[in-house]
């Protein structure tokens, strides 16, 4: 491992060259820079993942479940276990996905499960992504650049070897594949993960495309080869979000995406990847039923633990959040990217106020958590190891089964006083080993 | 009843060559309790591929692409309905349409003038829905060209007026924060001119048709083409297409008496 960190350098120097940035906007400017790589591995022993295995491709079967209950009978409202507003007011919620199937069932085909470790060594689940996660390709091409920096490293331990991955996402595209290539639709480069698409694109021998490279004639989606013929496509891995993926259905201003691939897509001549209306699941505020859909859906306990969670929208949560005020996380359930987290501590005496007026008034639009106080990992700081908070995003492919990625990214924050980890607020990012034994 | 012959037409002019012309044209009246399809025929140049489809809140509608360079865009839907035979109309779920959206969301203009009001207590939905669409004709007035389909009904009540639009919206946004769940509908009325917009509200186990642009409840002479949560729901017709042109659009729409 030491070998490793003396490389560091010349490992992000490669990274650099190979384009492995994160686009952030900020005060309407597009800025680009380094994600930057520590050399400093999380380590996660085999019986570990095996526990984590387990609770994520349960907690994902059971998600997929409520995707296709939620759009289709609602059983699960109909029952009483999930209140009707969580879903209709839900952001994520999108009244045009109602009553459509998506091929094979599959709703949502990569999750991107945001995990920590308490002290304890209790892992927590902080939050899933079922739209469009991202973070996959930084690992990927991290290990295969650490490999070659010092490979005596992976001779000597035993460590799954991750780069397994876009075979993975290639099957997953296969399965749904409903005729036609598959291909990577890009918002384009001046999108925050433009390098991973490109880089999954050539690894998944997908093509990748823009919204104007794509085109529907009588119900088939095509694109244009470079040889100028016409080619079928049958799934769409989309980087692109719902609301802009079809004017013609969704944000009618919309540039980037391409008309008319929604009606395509309800016919089911093409797969969307992840399939649209997601975000209903994935939700702050439905993230606190996740258990209860596990044991509604599957008949099983819960294998993972979510943060304990209180929604305000309940009485006695409300009573809870207000009480515990200054030893809570609230969170803002229309925001992502570590955008609208409020730690009660951290407030002033009228921004207090504020805040818990603002829960009063909207309670459906908060959630508040117990801080988990989750273990550091050393990074490499000008020489010397210092501790900072991390997370692990775990991928998660469902395709003809769901298969648990043996690696994930591991994001970490430079700040020593900041518990937010997101890339789109300036962190970097390791490499996760899964060991074999 | 009375049968009702329409015709939509809508012509756009553009100042040069368009290619790749997706749209489209949410323009089917459906068969409902209210009203029979007797006939339905739609023509749309230059020649295009064209499919059918139907969104999730129950409307059909037109689609498809000119691929083709094209100046000029026409689509002519005309048929045959008979109308009047009376309220309700039965429907699905109302759910769905007792939330509030961006588009109807009340403000403080909403919460005012709402707190103003007192709809009789225990009186059925339809009847409460009244009192409201009768407070928001008291304060808004039509004035066309000062809100477009991005509008939110807060925005027009602060600004006191709007189009049939915006007193649609208010509508909803009133009747939803009385906790009856009630929807947005568009469509045409007898006469000549531009397409229209009313609101439906659920009591009772059906839903009714209130116009609170004229304050009438809706009856024979309208011709509803589709409902949804709002306005951005029900935009009868969209259009993308490539080329830096600039598009001259007139829509007309005749509904006479048969």
């Amino acid at each position: 491992m030491h070998d490793i960190c003396k490389e560091a350098d010349a490992i992000n120097e490669q990274l650099a060259r190979y384009g492995v940035k994160f686009g952030i906007y900020k005060n309407g400017e597009f800025r680009e820079q380094l994600f930057p790589f520590d050399a400093i591995p999380r380590v996660i022993d085999a019986e570990e993942f095996e526990y984590l295995e387990k609770g994520l491709k349960q907690r994902v079967t059971a998600l997929n479940c409520f995707l296709r209950d939620i759009y289709t009978d609602k059983r699960i409202v109909k029952d009483g276990v999930i209140p009707p507003e969580f879903v209709y007011a839900s952001s994520g919620y999108l009244p045009q996905c109602e009553g459509v199937m998506a091929p094979k069932g599959v709703a949502s085909h990569i999750s991107g499960i945001d995990l920590v470790q308490a002290r304890d060594g209790t892992w927590y689940i902080l939050e899933d992504n079922l739209r469009v996660p991202s973070g996959a390709s930084y690992p990927l091409i991290a290990r295969g650049l650490c490999r070659k920096a010092s490979p005596e490293t992976f001779r000597e331990r035993k460590i799954v070897d991750n780069r397994d991955y876009a075979q993975l996402l290639r099957r997953t595209m296969d399965h749904v594949n409903t005729g036609g290539d598959n291909v990577i639709l890009t918002p384009g480069r001046y999108n925050a993960a433009f390098f991973e698409h490109s880089y999954l694109a050539e690894l998944t021998d997908s093509v990748l495309v823009t919204g104007s490279d794509l085109f529907v004639e009588n119900d088939l989606l095509y694109y244009t080869d470079m040889g100028g013929e016409k080619r079928r496509v049958g799934a769409v891995y989309r980087r692109i979000s719902d609301e802009y993926l079809d004017p013609m259905s969704f944000l009618p201003e919309s540039v980037i995406g391409v008309p008319h691939i929604f009606d395509v897509y309800k016919k089911g001549n093409v797969a969307i990847i992840n399939a649209p209306g997601n975000g209903v699941a994935d939700d702050k505020g439905i993230y606190y039923f996740v258990p209860k859909m596990v044991k509604y859906y599957l008949g099983e306990e819960c294998i993972t633990h979510n943060a304990p969670t209180y929604l305000p929208y309940y009485p006695e949560d409300m009573k809870y959040v207000l009480d515990k005020f200054d030893e809570i996380v609230i969170k803002d359930v229309a925001e992502a990217g570590g955008y609208g987290v409020v730690f009660g501590n951290k407030l002033t005496k009228e921004q207090k106020a504020d805040m818990l007026a603002l829960i009063k008034a909207q309670p459906r639009r908060f959630i508040a958590q117990d801080v988990i106080d989750f273990i550091d990992i050393d990074i490499m700081e000008n020489g010397k190891r210092v501790p900072r908070k991390a997370d692990l995003r775990a991928f998660v492919l469902t395709g003809e089964d769901v298969t648990v990625w043996k690696s994930g990214l591991t994001r970490f924050s430079r700040n020593p006083d900041s518990f937010i980890v997101n890339s789109s607020q300036g962190g970097g990012f390791k490499d996760t080993w899964v060991l074999s034994r | 009843m009375s049968e009702l012959a329409f015709e939509y037409t809508m012509r756009s002019v553009f100042d040069r060559e368009i290619f790749a012309h997706a749209f489209r044209l949410m323009l089917l009246p459906p068969n409902t309790d209210r009203q029979k399809i007797l006939s339905l025929e739609a023509e749309i140049l230059p020649k295009s591929w064209i499919s059918q489809g139907r969104d999730a809140f129950g409307n059909s509608y037109l689609y498809g692409t000119a691929a083709e360079g094209h100046r000029t865009f026409t689509a002519r839907i005309r048929g045959r309905v008979l109308t009047g035979s009376g309220d309700p109309e039965s429907g699905a779920e109302p759910k769905l349409y007792s939330i509030q959206t961006p588009a109807t969301a009340p403000g403080p203009c909403a919460v005012e003038l709402y707190k103003s009001l007192t709809p009789p207590d225990g009186g059925d939905a339809l009847t409460r829905a009244e009192v409201l669409m009768a407070a928001l004709r008291r304060l808004l007035r039509y004035v066309p060209g000062v809100t477009d389909t991005t509008s939110t009904s807060e925005a027009a009540l602060r600004q006191r007026s709007g189009v049939c639009q915006d007193f649609a919206q208010s509508l909803l946004t009133l009747c939803r924060m009385d906790g009856i769940p009630a929807r947005y509908v568009a469509g045409m009325v007898t006469g000549e001119g531009q397409t229209h917009a009313w609101a439906e509200v659920w009591s009772d186990g059906g839903w009714y048709g209130l116009d609170p642009t004229w304050g009438v409840r809706v009856n024979g002479d309208y011709i509803k083409l589709c409902h949804g949560r709002d306005c951005r729901d029900c935009l009868l017709n969209r259009g993308v297409y490539s080329g830096p042109a600039v598009e001259d659009q007139t829509i007309t729409v005749s509904v006479k008496k048969v």
